[in-house]
């Protein structure tokens, strides 16, 4: 009794684990808005779907944001550790590129306008 | 054990109660709201129809678990929500049926948990066919791990029912 026992649940946190797994993985939703922030406060909004370059000029420094094929990166900046130019490019709702020098942050949200800021 | 007819009479009586249950059990459960995914149910007329299969066997369990769809659905359901009920219905009860048979009587609840998958399965499958859409297996996943919470939770509740009153049932009933 006890070695079924133990067969059936091995079977079914086997199942609720794959379960899990493609809730995690198949519901990432892309999304269609880039936000940008500078120290926490919205400075612009840029559409996923329309291929861009903007150049943002901060008290800090000079951040490049690229929007390409439906995901965004940051081109180029001139910032010591280059931590936002190696990211790579990022598509789903809530990912984040963050250059923390310039307190300057990219971030995807769901909808091209959000209500809070227009 | 009764022999003969007598033996019918009492397995009549007791598939009668367990379908006067299952539906008050059901028509109960309807009056709790469903919280997290739409049509996420408790399925506590499981319940029933686990117990059923134990002391019953496969051909009462079924016109009782056929039963009490048909009437749920005409007093208080649609056309609509009998297909998805029916359906899941079977196939949890295909599932079921099986595995009360592979295990032993200390597992009740594992045979639970897969009828509450499969229920979900079959009702899934009359989703597909309703709205000719394959988009709807994406619940899948999600559903099934509601499946699998809920049915640990009724398999419990019938694993303790035959603990308590499996000696008794069988007695007097079987």
């Amino acid at each position: 009794m006890l070695k079924t026992q133990k067969f059936w649940i091995a079977i079914f946190i086997v199942l609720l684990a794959a379960c899990v797994l493609c809730v995690v993985l198949f519901n990432r939703s892309s999304g269609e808005a880039v936000e940008i922030y500078h120290e926490d406060e919205l400075i612009c909004e840029m559409d996923l779907s329309v291929n861009q370059t903007k150049k943002f000029e901060l008290d800090e420094g000079v951040n490049v944001v690229e929007v390409k094929d439906g995901s965004v990166y940051v081109k180029s900046a001139d910032c010591k550790n280059q931590i936002c130019v190696n990211s790579s490019p990022i598509s789903s709702v809530g990912s984040v590129i963050v250059c923390a020098p310039h307190s300057f942050t990219v971030k995807i949200a769901s909808q091209v306008s959000e209500d809070a800021y227009v | 054990m009764y022999k003969g007819i007598k033996a019918n009479y009492k397995r009549l009586c007791l598939a009668a109660l367990f379908l006067a249950l299952s539906i008050a059990i059901f028509v109960l459960e309807s009056f709790i709201p469903p919280i997290g995914i739409p049509g996420a149910k408790l399925g506590l007329s499981n319940i029933i129809t686990l117990l059923a299969l134990v002391y019953l066997g496969v051909r009462l369990s079924a016109c009782i678990l056929f039963l009490r769809i048909l009437i749920t659905a005409l007093f208080c359901g649609t056309v609509v929500s009998f297909v998805f009920s029916l359906l899941g219905g079977v196939f949890a009860f295909i599932i079921m049926s099986v595995m009360i048979k592979l295990l032993p009587n200390k597992l009740i609840w594992a045979t639970s948990v897969m009828g509450a998958v499969f229920h979900n399965i079959g009702q899934l499958l009359a989703a597909t066919i309703m709205i000719n859409n394959m988009s709807v297996w994406y619940y899948l996943p999600v559903l099934t791990i509601t499946a699998l919470a809920t049915g640990v939770f009724t398999g419990i509740a019938a694993q303790v029912t035959d603990n308590r009153l499996g000696k008794i049932v069988r007695e007097k009933f079987c």
